[in-house]
């Protein structure tokens, strides 16, 4: 049975499908693009670590990395190419990436979608993992994770959640070290694939000038259902408190980099209270440090910002944080100067009306692009949350939602800094 | 997407890129001005100052706030280099109405805020200025944090010592102190405000009304400044150059300048395209396949054309101790173009992945409109469309010509500090 969702004020259609195999399938039609998108992919990122299937005897332990290590070898083919040499028949633009939370393989074409859709699907059901293919692999991710290594965007960014976490996996590189990748061979890759990769905890998703029918009839032929017992993941028990409160590492750049991290401990739950919490948030983020507030622009106009300051939120079933991003000769003072303002801050109705209306034209935003709503669908999709939804929720969400939620996020206490500091 | 133009005045269009997949509308001003060192910095700074604020919204609170209220609307100034010209764009991006309850009128309001921020300064708010002025020498210092585009900006600000493009995009730090408010208004009012202005907009929209919208914003202008500047595209190199620079990173960036002397005005850029993309360009290239792939010597390795100043430049990120394998891994590539090594599954390839991206061009409005501004500049108007045409019938032999009169002139390479 496939289900049709419609949003009369976007007019857009979504349509759902769970496939005999255990494939979830969804279709965003869009005619008017050039560009059409399939994305496959499956509930398995950096995070998991250590799991067991249901007949194991023990529990499997896998080193940092496997899940993004895995993403790239599964390019790999039986006979000594890879799925891009498929590609490049067609003409796609292929590509894959790895999370904390998920593993998502896609390409973009203008032609020849289905040909690339039964191209995607294949490999993606036929792993071909050899103790030489990931040799060579180790050398080319080494100098991916090298690369990382300079990227100050980057490294504050896990600075700081190396410092907001305690023992929760999220501290690590999604690309593992050098060390950690070292230990992969082909057994750990197989016994993680036969895991994770199954239609059960996958789903597919297509956006474009795409049938849904058509897209089942190639699930037909490459997605078979496999059983498998039920998996149990294993995740340490996370405190509330923060490792540290500011971490800082020394890099090549002009100026001081910062993030600042507050974690968030109203976590376990997902679906749609998720989604109102996250949308909840971006709109108190826009009222208290967007570009209309009196904060911004007093730390603006001190010359303790420029354009790159930013804020965000991350919302998943198992953590939290909201982060505030930027550039700044003294990003201590910036510190300070956030939390004395949060201390006194009188949060303003109206402030709250112009950061929903915000809020609201982001939204719409997302729909520019099939990459953008696909990226985001996919991710929301794993977390039960359907952004179809999001004018029923937007209109739930009161002014009072917003100062409950200012209250619990932004404590003292639940507070990071993580500081790139330029060499000598 | 049809682009459809109109001419306003003298030095001033309007270019109407009608579509309905977007959700917003993108309303966009290049202002024009020659790409000299002694203007460069004076531009990047005013196209800071002039999103700070205008005469109706004094303040950037007040300005932002107007914005918000218009569900979000986005402004972004910037500076876009092309060839021997320089762009100081200012772009609008807002949501269309139709998709608001009660469909409130956005686009007046933003041709408000346009023509105000644009035209009607008496004025610039010293303390902005000034607050600008430190902005942009930040904004100069840290195109060294990304050291992939890092190193890139240095190979071409070497190679193309004495030329336009040799320019940096926001200008010089030390010529920033100098600048007075006076003079920064001075030349916003007797230079800026008299040049060229290409106005976009891209979306849904009443083109009626934004034709008289923008026929009474630029009604008491007159542009003296009307054309382009032309670049004289330089194609021999005397000598190669070789440049090595170091800082504390742990991977080393290489970039190479090659020139190609073959821009959008040739008849053999369409054989430029479809060499990049057999040489570097992404997954399907030779670059990626064997400095990548077979000797896994890196995770990056790609090429691309500036098809304005006909250069090409190849960047790859590698161990340092690795410079002189994937150095010449990188040449003999180069050199196997040269000598028509181009087998028949690249040349589809590349064909195919040529037309894919040149079709996906329209799928977003800036990419558009940058497609036509390029278009422009070189005087040479071709459509999407008629473009996937000419590359259909580039054959092997033309990309071999092309491949055999593309020359090596800069090397520069930035490697970590061996501690």
């Amino acid at each position: 049975m496939t289900e049709m969702i419609y949003n009369e004020m976007l007019n857009e259609y979504l349509y759902k499908h769970v496939h005999k195999s255990g494939l979830t399938v969804y279709c965003v039609p869009k005619k008017g693009h050039t560009k059409s998108y399939a994305a496959f992919a499956t509930k398995y990122g950096s995070l998991i670590n250590e799991f067991k299937v249901d007949g194991d005897k023990e529990i499997t332990k896998i080193p940092d990395g496997v899940a993004h290590f895995l993403e790239h070898k599964l390019f790999e083919q039986p006979d000594g190419t890879d799925a891009f040499t498929k590609y490049s028949k067609t003409g796609a633009n292929a590509n894959a990436y790895t999370g904390f939370n998920n593993t998502v393989y896609l390409y973009s074409c203008t032609d020849l979608f289905y040909e690339n859709l039964e191209i995607l699907l294949e490999f993606v059901s036929n792993p071909y993992f050899t103790e030489q293919n990931i040799a060579k692999e180790q050398g080319i991710i080494g100098q991916e994770i090298r690369m990382y290594d300079d990227d100050p965007n980057w490294r504050v960014y896990f600075n700081m959640l190396d410092a907001m976490y305690v023992d929760f996996p999220i501290k690590k590189d999604i690309a593992g070290t050098v060390e950690s990748i070292a230990e992969i061979n082909k057994d750990i890759l197989y016994k993680c694939y036969n895991t994770f990769y199954n239609p059960q905890n996958m789903i597919l998703f297509v956006c474009g000038d795409v049938e849904m029918e058509e897209v089942l009839k190639l699930c037909d032929k490459y997605v078979v259902h496999k059983e498998i017992g039920d998996v149990t993941c294993y995740f340490p028990n996370e405190p509330k408190e923060v490792s540290k409160h500011e971490t800082v590492q020394k890099l090549s750049v002009s100026k001081p980099l910062f993030s600042i991290g507050f974690k968030d401990n109203d976590v376990g739950f997902d679906g749609e209270k998720l989604l109102k919490k996250d949308m909840v948030t971006s709109i108190l983020l826009e009222m208290i440090l967007g570009e209309g507030s009196p904060l911004y622009n007093k730390l603006y106009d001190q010359g303790l910002i420029n354009d790159s300051f930013g804020t965000e939120y991350e919302g998943e079933p198992n953590y939290g944080f909201s982060c505030i991003l930027g550039e700044s000769e003294n990003p201590r003072k910036v510190l300070s100067e956030i939390l004395e303002a949060f201390e006194c801050l009188e949060l303003d109705e109206n402030e709250f009306e112009r950061a929903k209306k915000v809020e609201y034209g982001s939204f719409l935003r997302l729909w520019n692009s099939v990459e953008g709503i696909s990226n985001t669908m996919v991710s929301d999709l794993f977390k039960n949350i359907n952004i179809f939804d999001f004018p029923k929720v937007f209109g739930e969400i009161t002014f009072d939602d917003v100062v409950k939620r200012f209250k619990t996020l932004f404590k003292k206490e639940n507070c990071v800094i993580s500081i790139i500091e330029p060499t000598e | 997407m049809k682009l459809q133009t109109f001419k306003i005045k003298d030095g001033v269009t309007l270019n109407y890129l009608k579509t309905d997949k977007f959700k917003t509308t993108n309303l966009s001003f290049f202002i024009n001005r020659p790409l000299t060192e002694e203007e460069v910095t004076i531009n990047a700074l005013l196209s800071l100052v002039l999103k700070r604020s205008c005469p109706k919204y004094k303040t950037s609170m007040e300005l932002n706030n107007a914005l918000n209220d218009l569900y979000g609307a986005v402004i972004d100034t910037g500076i876009k280099k092309k060839g021997a010209n320089q762009f100081l764009v200012t772009s609008f991006s807002f949501v269309n109405e139709k998709f608001i309850p009660g469909n409130p009128s956005i686009i007046d309001e933003i041709f408000t805020i346009a023509k105000d921020l644009l035209l009607n300064r008496n004025s610039f708010n010293e303390e902005y200025v000034s607050q600008e002025k430190e902005n942009l020498k930040s904004l100069i210092l840290s195109q060294k944090n990304d050291k992939r585009l890092y190193a890139q900006a240095r190979l071409i600000e070497e190679m193309c010592k004495g030329e336009p493009s040799g320019i940096m995009r926001y200008g010089y730090v030390d010529k920033i102190d100098e600048i007075t408010c006076e003079q920064l208004y001075t030349h916003y009012k007797d230079t800026v405000l008299l040049s060229r202005v290409d106005v976009f907009i891209c979306g849904d929209v009443d083109i009626d009304r934004v034709l008289s919208l923008v026929k009474d914003m630029y009604k008491d202008i007159t542009v003296k400044n009307t054309g382009y500047v032309d670049l004289s595209v330089k194609t021999g190199v005397a000598e190669v150059k070789d440049i090595t620079e170091t800082e504390e990173i742990a991977q080393g960036k290489l970039s190479i300048g090659f020139r190609t002397g073959i821009t959008l005005k040739d008849k053999e850029y369409p054989a430029l395209m479809m060499y990049n993309a057999i040489l570097g360009s992404g997954i399907f290239s030779k670059l990626f396949n064997n400095v990548r792939e077979k000797l896994s010597l890196c995770y990056y390795a790609s090429s691309s054309v500036d098809s304005i100043s006909g250069t090409m430049y190849i960047n790859s990120g590698i161990e340092v101790s690795n410079f002189k394998k994937a150095f010449d891994e990188i040449l003999k590539q180069v050199q196997d173009m040269k000598d028509g090594v181009i087998s028949t599954e690249e040349f589809i390839a590349a064909k195919l992945g040529t037309i894919n991206s040149i079709k996906s061009i329209t799928d977003s409005a800036f990419g558009t409109i940058d497609y036509y501004l390029s278009k422009f500049v070189s005087g040479k108007m071709i459509d999407t469309d008629s473009l996937i045409g000419l590359i259909d019938k580039v054959t092997v032999d033309d990309i071999v010509k092309v491949a055999q009169g593309i020359k090596l002139d800069t090397v520069f390479f930035l490697k970590g500090s061996e501690k």
